[in-house]
């Protein structure tokens, strides 16, 4: 029983025991992460028959020797500036900030609220829009028991954003979230919700940002989208932390009715990096994308889950995931696509290709299908192999260095993800990031 | 011997060879259930020696205490009611002359005498537990080449099975590699000498006969430098009501620049277990060929696998699925490159119909070291109707920067399209669509051998009757 090991608890764990519902927040959310307290400590890590944990391991993103963080200012303006792109128009760019648990508005945007646009913090939207939260939370689309790590983000998440794109809008701007890691030796488990009203439109950023640490910190986080009926949502996530940082993003979305959905995922840095992504299209005619790339060095540990529920019918999904593995770092990558009875003419790819760049490093790969219906087109493909030589060849007789030529080669790699991130001071920064650090 | 299996009526239905011999008997028939006792009394039955007795102990103590799998297909068999050793009446028979006539006629409907009759020779025919009749032909004798049930093997070659009996896969591998280990009776012994390039394929025959009857037949292919085999195994079952289990274990040895190609087509009745562990291991310059057609069975699981352990060591796996109502085949390939400069292939198409599931299971993995190693896995499933269901369940596992490996499937329906063309030409549907069928599958069945290609063709156009309409 949990409370025979009391000493064994962290910091964190300690306090997640003595909890207490707080007054100020709904009913309804507290007895939500009151139910994943008690799922977390009555839950045992999953492990690798639970085919979601067949290459990761739960415990790189345990709450061992964790406390909670606590707000801190100390996010990098100038790196997060070029990355956003906000120089010299900051009054037009939705920005807020979250650090530890703490949100701020950096900029907001005069055409977006104008537009009726919502940015604001989770813990904001708990107060004045709570009803509307407790739709979207206790939907279910994230469940609280799929495991433990699950659960210990519910029991620990008490900020976050809250997106609302009413019926019809197109958001004239993009909107950028920031997640910046507590302060080491700490965790924060941040709760996104995104939602974009039927025919409406936007394009989400997420940064998550970090500095150069000197002891491990943990992220928690679960973004949920919800996309209405002919809605268009792309959501585009970068995460680019310190080197003892560990991550564990659970992503989700449902789509309504001919809804488009794209998310855009890039990775570097950090230490233990674990990005789930889950899209459940559940009425006719949607189309989604899933896109990811990143580089991944040193003894960086990086994992990927995926699923792609096709349960309604005629909807098209495409999942591309490319990434590069060096030094001694290990990539892997898991998914699935599956094609439910009634979810008839259904398109859907699935494709995961990796480059080893070094003779130490790693890549895994399993992409899946399980298809309960006939009338589908269904294919994946996965490779694993180093840069063609042949290329390097030619690019050499051209006068370049051997270098040179495979840095190229590998952002050209990349390119057929970057070259979708819809900002072009983020694709900037990312194809600069890739050159620079190919090995 | 019990009287159970001889009061048992065959059910009559689509299967082809779903007939029953009501008059097999069995000189031997163990209690049901598995005990140290049955395992003991087996082996002393056997006049085994006692390392192998001790063998199989180990292994029955490691199959009793391992966990069942908790993925693949779903097992609901009572393990307790099944036979785990039978001993057909008739002894090991040298000329077909000399082969009781009940067993005759059950190989008379197999088949076997035409084969017999052609060049094929080196016929082992396994009736339940107990190989019965084998021939080997005399120039194969005096080139060295051995061609023994299982327990002739360990009779007369006691060394060499010694040597490799369980090198490839041990007890330990799993839960039902341990269980064969523990009860193994039959199957084949080959030794190829080096060199030795054999041309004709070694054919062996066996089929559960009895209600209950477990099969548990133990292969060894020992294939010595540079000597080449074709290793044939086809099986048939008649339909019986209650479960069957059939969990076979083959270990392959191909020698430095050996080549061996193992083909099977099994058509299990459809309440057959059929879990089996199948694993070469190739060296230096050596070529392993899986040849795997499976049709059938309640469950198959089976992932023939080739550890290319030799620079620049080949593995090929082309398997055929068919799964129809009630049926799971779960089946797939591993290849396991160790070495440098080690390529290998794997080819899968399922063919799943009505509510049939077929799964496709497998694993790639690359060695730190196996430099410049390459695989390429394709995977196509055909869903002939609208509920059928197929999964594709691939790992690839790269150790190694120089590897270079592709892994591809694909999912479809039997194309609207090709069917009308062949209607427009005069083909009724149902031909139609079984023609595309068999072209779905061509690029195995190419590679069989004719008379199994023709057979792997009847069998399914058989399975596919009244798919249309």
């Amino acid at each position: 029983m949990p409370g025979t090991i009391t000493d064994e608890l962290s910091p964190v764990e300690q306090k997640l025991r003595a909890w207490q519902p707080d007054s100020d927040i709904p009913q309804w959310f507290s007895a939500l992460r009151g139910s994943a307290r008690d799922v977390y400590f009555d839950t045992v890590p999953p492990d690798r028959s639970d085919e979601a944990w067949h290459y990761g391991d739960p415990r790189r993103y345990s709450l061992d020797g964790l406390d909670i963080a606590h707000a801190q200012p100390g996010f990098n303006g100038i790196r997060y500036e070029r990355i956003c792109g906000l120089t010299g128009r900051p009054s037009r760019v939705a920005c807020l900030s979250m650090v530890g648990d703490n949100v701020t508005e950096i900029s907001s945007s005069t055409p977006l609220r104008d537009a009726g646009v919502v940015v604001m913090s989770l813990r904001q939207a708990l107060a004045l829009r709570g009803d509307q939260l407790q739709d979207y939370l206790s939907a279910g689309l994230v469940p609280v028991h799929r495991d433990k790590l699950i659960a210990s983000h519910y029991a620990l998440t008490d900020n976050g954003y809250f997106v609302h794109v009413p019926a019809g809008v197109e958001a004239p701007e993009p909107i950028h979230l920031i997640m910046e890691s507590g302060e080491p030796g700490s965790v924060v488990a941040p709760h996104v919700v995104v939602v974009t009203e039927a025919q409406s439109r936007a394009q989400v950023f997420i940064h998550y940002l970090g500095r150069n640490d000197d002891a491990r910190n943990l992220q928690l986080g679960v973004i949920q989208s919800h996309v209405g009926d002919g809605a268009d949502l792309t959501l585009t996530k970068i995460e680019h932390v310190g080197p003892l940082t560990d991550i564990m993003t659970h992503e989700a979305a449902e789509t309504g009715r001919d809804g488009r959905y794209t998310s855009i995922a890039v990775h570097f840095g950090g230490k233990h990096i674990r990005h789930e992504a889950v899209l459940n299209l559940r009425q006719p005619g949607a189309e989604a994308s899933l896109l990811g790339m990143h580089l991944v060095r040193d003894r960086q540990r990086y994992d990927f889950y995926t699923q792609q529920n096709h349960q309604a019918a005629s909807c098209r999904s495409n999942l591309l995931f490319k990434g590069a593995v060096q030094d001694r770092a290990r990539a892997s990558y898991q998914g699935v696509i599956n094609v439910a009875r009634q979810a008839q003419q259904t398109d859907a790819y699935q494709t995961n290709r990796t480059l080893v760049l070094s003779p130490a490093a790693r890549a895994d790969s399993s992409p899946q299908l399980e298809i309960e219906a006939n009338d589908v087109r269904c294919s994946h493909g996965s490779t694993v192999s180093n840069v063609d030589d042949a290329q390097v060849f030619y690019l050499q007789s051209r006068g370049l260095s051997v270098d040179r030529a495979r840095r190229l080669i590998v952002s050209g790699f990349m390119a057929e993800i970057a070259d979708r991130i819809p900002l072009a001071t983020a694709r900037d920064y990312v194809y600069n990031y890739v050159l620079e650090r190919v090995q | 011997m019990s009287s159970n299996a001889v009061t048992q009526q065959p059910e009559v239905g689509a299967y082809a060879a779903g007939w029953h011999d009501p008059d097999a008997k069995y000189s031997f028939r163990a209690e049901p259930g598995l005990s140290e006792s049955v395992v003991r009394q087996m082996s002393e039955m056997k006049g085994e020696p006692s390392w192998m007795l001790e063998f199989r102990l180990r292994s029955l103590k490691h199959y009793q205490t391992r966990p069942m799998p908790t993925w693949g297909g779903h097992i609901d068999l009572d393990f307790d009611s099944i036979y785990y050793y039978l001993k057909p009446e008739a002894d090991n028979a040298r000329s077909w002359d000399d082969v009781p006539d009940a067993i005759k006629e059950t190989f008379e409907r197999l088949g076997i005498p035409e084969a017999e009759r052609t060049v094929l020779a080196g016929v082992g025919a396994q009736y339940d537990s107990e190989t019965v009749y084998h021939n080997l032909r005399e120039e194969w004798q005096q080139q060295g080449v051995v061609f023994l049930d299982m327990d002739g093997g360990l009779a007369e070659h006691e060394g060499l099975v010694r040597e490799h009996f369980g090198s490839v896969i041990a007890p330990e591998d799993n839960k039902f590699a341990a269980l064969n280990s523990a009860v193994w009776s039959g199957g084949s012994f080959v030794y190829v000498p080096r060199g030795v390039q054999l041309e004709i394929p070694l054919q062996a025959y066996f089929r559960i006969n009895a209600d209950k009857a477990g099969q548990f037949e133990r292969t060894l292919i020992i294939v010595e430098d540079g000597a080449f085999v074709h290793y044939i195994e086809g099986c048939t079952a008649p339909t019986y009501s209650s479960e069957a289990l059939h969990s076979a274990v083959v270990e392959i040895i191909a020698k430095p620049g050996a080549r061996v190609r193992y083909s099977t087509v099994q058509n299990w009745s459809a309440n057959v277990y059929n879990l089996v562990t199948k694993r070469a291991v190739a060296m230096e310059g050596a070529t392993v060929e899986w040849l795997d057609g499976n049709i059938g069975s309640k469950l198959t699981m089976k992932y023939p696998a080739v550890v290319l352990a030799g620079e620049g060591a080949t593995g090929e796996v082309l398997s055929v699925a068919y799964a129809k109502d009630g049926q799971h085949q779960d089946t797939g390939a591993k290849m396991i490159h160790v070495a440098p400069g080690t390529s290998s292939r794997i080819i899968s198409k399922s063919i799943s119909k009505g509510l049939g599931r077929s799964s496709y299971r497998g694993l790639v993995r690359v060695h730190s070291g196996a430099r410049g190693a390459r695989s390429n896995v394709e995977c196509d499933a055909l869903l002939l109707d609208e509920h059928s269901r197929t999964d594709t369940y691939p790992y690839i596992e790269i150790d190694e920067d120089s590897a270079s490996v592709g892994h591809e499937a694909r999912v479809s329906r039997v194309s609207e399209q090709q069917v009308f063309y062949l209607m427009q030409r005069g083909l009724p549907e149902e031909e139609a669509v079984a023609m595309v069928v068999s072209g779905f599958i061509e690029p195995i069945t190419k590679e069989l051998p004719l008379e199994y290609a023709v057979e792997l063709n009847r069998l399914i156009e058989l399975e596919m009757e009244g798919s249309v309409g």
